[in-house]
């Protein structure tokens, strides 16, 4: 008897022969710069985003409201230096508003 | 020839010292202490005659003591020193302390919490006016608010240009009301939150407040930019400075942080290794803010982006560092009134710029940008974070 394994719904962008996988530096460098782009591929209002450094790999945190991590992208691709990139994406259900702290 | 009143001390403390133990030795009596007090209870330097003064954790009546087989003070003074004390020209008293003693807390500081180059943690009294400014001390800018409205935020670190003029750095929404400053603008310490009554009557009016409470000028600082129809912007850094008046206050004090220890200047940015994706060095901060403290966090991420809420609106913030405080730390690592806080690595080195929170977290800008910013907006050249 063979089980066949579920297969994932890919959510994200495909990515093309062209493509590669982002490193550590690509993620600082995406998220100072391309900030605009990256929201722009997230379907979400209220979305934070950030770079771990808990060394468990190159990937974006997006912080969502809780139950929205399912409509958060896998991965995106986005063009650094002339080359698109795909970022893995780990989506939390931890955003948190900010406020100025001045009483 | 000695007055009456220095006869009866030394007669008093020659008791305690000859009689105090014995007293002390006696479980049964409920003394917890013994000493040399006035009759009064007043200060030692008052009119009245002094006295034996026994403590205890509850000042009980004679019935009480009686019911529960407990000797009045008199009695067991009787009994370790032989006569009762009026046979011994003595007066004595039972002052009520409401618990045992021990020792303060906060007498034995944890090695692992105690700065490289400082003291103990401060206590949390950052609020007060203070003679010598120095960073994590409460301020504001009062300009179109006093007296309706009281305001605090937190004066972060102090910086000088190469001609040696000394600036204070702190939030654009704290002492340039979030754009809506103007250059020149007084900044006050303490913040007018923090007044009391007394003193909020006797700076009534923004000019008199001005008049006693001035400390800086305000010099520059960097827009906020909010969104329009158009775009919705990025921001880097929410800072403005202040040219410190010397003549209103004591820099000398200049590079300390809070009560406890010293700046020690610049520190360098955060940087991820690019093979193992952790921070290269610690990531441990501290800071002292007007309304937390002494305070310890952890780096937990970079080049944060994320919104944040403004009286004036909602502002994108992008490349922040986002902290959280560490398993030591009591409460959060920030709480409203610590806008503007400094924030240093575990060498004592500014690396960040405090300037918003959520429940758990609080955003900071980097050092860095912080100062590259604020040297474009003032255009005085160089500027130096001031170290100890």
């Amino acid at each position: 008897m063979t089980r066949e394994k579920p297969k994932r719904a890919k959510r994200g962008r495909a990515r093309t022969p062209s493509t590669r996988s982002a490193d550590y530096s690509d993620i600082r460098r995406a998220l100072a710069r391309h900030g605009a782009e990256i929201l722009k591929q997230i379907p979400l209002k209220k979305v934070q985003l950030s770079q771990p450094v808990d060394g468990a790999g190159a990937r974006i945190c997006v912080s969502v409201e809780p139950g929205e991590e399912q409509k958060v992208p896998q991965s995106i691709v986005i063009r650094i230096g002339g080359r698109n990139v795909s970022i893995r994406i780990e989506a939390l259900g931890d955003y948190e508003t900010f406020k100025a702290q001045k009483k | 020839m000695a007055k009456a009143a220095d006869v009866c001390v030394t007669s008093v403390r020659d008791w305690v010292r000859k009689y105090g133990n014995a007293v002390l030795d006696d479980p049964t009596n409920g003394i917890i202490g013994i000493g040399v007090g006035k009759k009064s209870t007043g200060a030692l330097d008052d009119d009245s005659g002094f006295c034996v003064t026994g403590f205890v954790q509850r000042k009980l009546t004679r019935k009480q003591l009686k019911a529960r087989a407990i000797p009045e003070f008199s009695a067991s003074f009787a009994a370790v020193s032989g006569s009762r004390p009026e046979q011994q020209a003595l007066e004595i008293d039972v002052v009520d302390a409401g618990s045992t003693f021990s020792a303060t807390p906060k007498l034995r500081v944890d090695k692992s919490q105690r700065g490289p180059y400082g003291g103990p943690p401060p206590s949390v009294d950052l609020q007060k006016k203070f003679e010598a400014i120095r960073g994590g001390i409460g301020i504001t800018n009062p300009a179109g608010a006093y007296p309706e409205f009281l305001s605090v935020g937190t004066l972060g670190f102090i910086v000088c240009d190469p001609q040696e003029r000394l600036y204070l750095v702190s939030n654009n929404h704290v002492i340039a009301n979030e754009n809506d400053a103007r250059k020149g603008n007084v900044v006050v310490q303490p913040g007018t939150l923090d007044l009391t009554d007394t003193e909020l009557d006797l700076m009534d009016t923004l000019a008199r407040l001005r008049n006693r409470l001035r400390i800086a000028k305000l010099s520059a600082w960097v827009d906020i930019e909010f969104p329009t129809a158009a775009q919705i912007p990025f921001n880097e850094v929410d800072c403005a400075i202040a040219e410190i008046e010397q003549s209103r206050r004591s820099v000398t004090e200049a590079a300390r942080i809070g009560l406890g220890g010293v700046s020690r200047g610049l520190g360098p940015d955060y940087r991820i290794d690019a093979d193992t994706g952790r921070v290269a060095g610690s990531t441990r901060v501290y800071k002292a803010g007007r309304t937390t403290g002494w305070t310890e966090g952890e780096v937990v991420a970079l080049n944060v982006l994320t919104d944040v809420e403004y009286g004036a609106g909602v502002a994108r913030f992008r490349n922040q560092i986002a902290i959280k405080p560490t398993a030591d730390n009591t409460g959060p690592f920030s709480n409203r009134g610590d806008s503007g806080s400094g924030i240093y690595n575990e060498t004592h080195k500014l690396v960040a710029l405090l300037f918003a929170g959520s429940e758990t977290r609080t955003l900071a800008n980097p050092a860095r940008k912080v100062m590259s910013a604020l040297e474009s907006a003032l255009g005085r050249g160089r500027l130096t974070v001031v170290r100890g």
